[in-house]
């Protein structure tokens, strides 16, 4: 392809008219070195030229991706503030010159290189943590929150390809409270909908297959006595969905190999409390939450949240954290509140650290990066970091 | 493995002669010989790529076929082994990518993907695309010499999606 007719710019750049270019190469030689590019840096290529922009924004770079094994993991995060839900993604940042509107930004620029940008998508559907879970590319929001929203049964998916969302098949009934997890391809939900005969809510659990995008036509029976979803939270590990809810002290579990719900695991007092902080995560079937700013996980063995090793030299984390499974490794996310002219904002700051399970059965953390990715007003809360595979 | 030598001619009349084993690293070439079309006193005549390139072609073509025939030779190897071996290959590889200017790494990228030789074609793409990261776009465009074809207004525009998006 040639470049277009020029016009000013024609004595900027003389280059040597025989030898080839990148411009040169033919769109599909292009696409295959872009997509081995890492996803980061796509912002940053899409303002080289028209020819990288519309190759950056095609559908088949992310075909060729897919086909030369070079997806990876791309971490989000949503925030709530009072206009609604808005959407960031995990990037290398463009420009140095670009990013130091605030006056915490000004100390420190040039050092972050690690950015949260902006996700361009409208009408995003409201979000809670429990509602959001990664399947591959896709993003899937049940509907179902505590107390933030109507009730509804429209799932939807968000395209982390394209950033746009796409209805998913509805629910087969409203649902409050909803928890959802990931298992072999298949969402479980655990949630409370209307009795119909009394006021009461009861307990209601679902199954979306990803493959055929069908529920299960029944909702499975929560045969377990003692079970209570109510304000629950779910993870999946061992094989199975598993949940603690605020009346029990442990795990109630479903395997879906033998279609059955058990007791198990009932944990130390106190353990399960941490997970309704929101801040836990389940990495390669290992379970890893934030106890007061500790990051511990779940040694079902002892039946106890274990310290994670080799974070000593950093500063505690604030007691309020998301985590997240970034690609095998912890993605930890965090703010601070700080005084910015007369008001005061949120730095967000992010973490990546690597995880090692030494012989003795510890696991060991690494940080491989950390740093200031974000400034929002105070008012924005965070929802929930989740990464999907692009 | 035979060891039949075949004649590969450039663009610019350079002829060059090759084993038959490491030629059929083309799919090309390889098809040429399958179906017989290859003489086997002409030379092949390679219109799409120079001689400088084809030696390029021809050097990694020919350090393949023997890291091939290693393979079929040492199936049982540790696994210490093959990391090792592997390693060598890689060594191999990155000091031939790092011998060669930009220009040429895109000719050759073009004559590997004309000869259809899919494991050069991974090797330059790589290549290029890990020179491509880290960088900003001016960096990228002054590197890759690529015009900067957005006018005033599309500028103007992406500063304010920049603005916008990282704001």
């Amino acid at each position: 392809m040639s470049p277009p007719p020029g016009k000013k710019r024609k004595t900027k750049t003389k280059t040597k008219t025989p030898g080839s270019t990148l411009n040169s190469l033919p769109d599909d030689l292009l696409l295959d070195i872009v997509a081995r590019v890492s996803r980061l840096y796509y912002p940053t290529l899409s303002h080289v030229s028209k020819r990288f922009r519309s190759l950056i924004a095609s559908p088949e770079l992310y075909k060729a991706r897919s086909r030369l094994g070079k997806t990876e993991s791309c971490l989000y995060l949503c925030l709530r503030c009072c206009y609604g839900y808005r959407w960031f993604n995990l990037c290398w940042k463009p420009d140095q010159t670009l990013t130091h509107n605030t006056c915490e930004e000004k100390m420190k620029k040039k050092t972050s290189d690690y950015v949260l940008a902006k996700v361009q998508i409208r009408d995003s559907p409201p979000a809670d943590f429990s509602t959001l879970v990664s399947v591959g590319s896709d993003i899937y929001n049940i509907p179902g929150s505590a107390n933030l929203s109507p009730p509804s049964s429209e799932v939807s998916i968000l395209d982390c390809r394209s950033h746009t969302w796409r209805e998913g098949p509805s629910l087969r009934m409203e649902l409050y409270q909803v928890s959802a997890s990931v298992l072999d391809r298949k969402i479980y939900v655990a949630g409370r909908c209307e009795d119909g005969e009394s006021d009461y809510r009861t307990d209601s659990f679902n199954v979306l297959d990803i493959e055929t995008q069908v529920w299960d036509p029944e909702p499975i029976p929560c045969s377990v006595e003692k079970i209570d979803f109510y304000c629950c939270r779910s993870t999946c590990f061992d094989g199975k969905f598993k949940v603690v809810s605020f009346t029990q002290r442990g795990f109630v579990a479903y395997d879906p190999k033998e279609a059955r719900w058990d007791m198990v695991e009932p944990m130390m007092i106190g353990c399960s409390y941490h997970m309704f902080k929101d801040s836990y995560c389940e990495i390669d079937h290992v379970l890893y939450c934030s106890v007061y700013g500790v990051i511990k996980w779940y040694d079902p063995e002892v039946r106890m949240w274990i310290k994670l090793k080799g974070l000593e030299g950093l500063r505690r984390f604030p007691n309020d954290v998301r985590l997240a499974d970034y690609g095998g490794k912890l993605a930890v996310l965090w703010d601070r509140d700080f005084p910015c002219d007369c008001d005061y904002e949120k730095m967000i700051w992010c973490a990546e650290i690597s995880l090692e399970r030494s012989k003795s059965c510890e696991i060991w953390g690494k940080v491989e990066w950390f740093d200031h990715v974000r400034t929002v007003p105070q008012a924005h809360e965070i929802v929930k970091i989740l990464a999907a595979t692009v | 493995m035979s060891s039949n030598m075949i004649m590969l001619k450039s663009s610019d009349g350079a002829s060059f002669e090759i084993e038959e084993a490491a030629a059929r690293k083309s799919k090309i070439i390889a098809n040429m010989i399958e179906v017989e079309c290859v003489d086997e006193d002409k030379a092949i005549p390679l219109q799409n790529v120079t001689g400088n390139i084809l030696a390029l072609v021809i050097e990694y073509c020919n350090k393949h076929i023997v890291d091939d025939d290693d393979d079929v030779a040492t199936e049982e190897a540790s696994e210490e082994e093959e990391e090792a071996k592997k390693k060598k290959v890689d060594d191999w590889e990155a000091e031939f990518m790092n011998s060669m200017s930009l220009e040429t790494m895109f000719e050759l990228l073009l004559a590997a993907n004309y000869l259809n030789i899919k494991s050069l074609i991974d090797l330059v793409c790589q290549t290029i695309a890990n020179n491509i990261k880290d960088k900003t776009p001016e960096e990228v465009r002054k590197i890759f010499s690529i015009e900067n074809d957005f006018t005033p207004e599309e500028e103007e525009e992406i500063r304010k999606e920049n603005a916008w998006a990282f704001g």
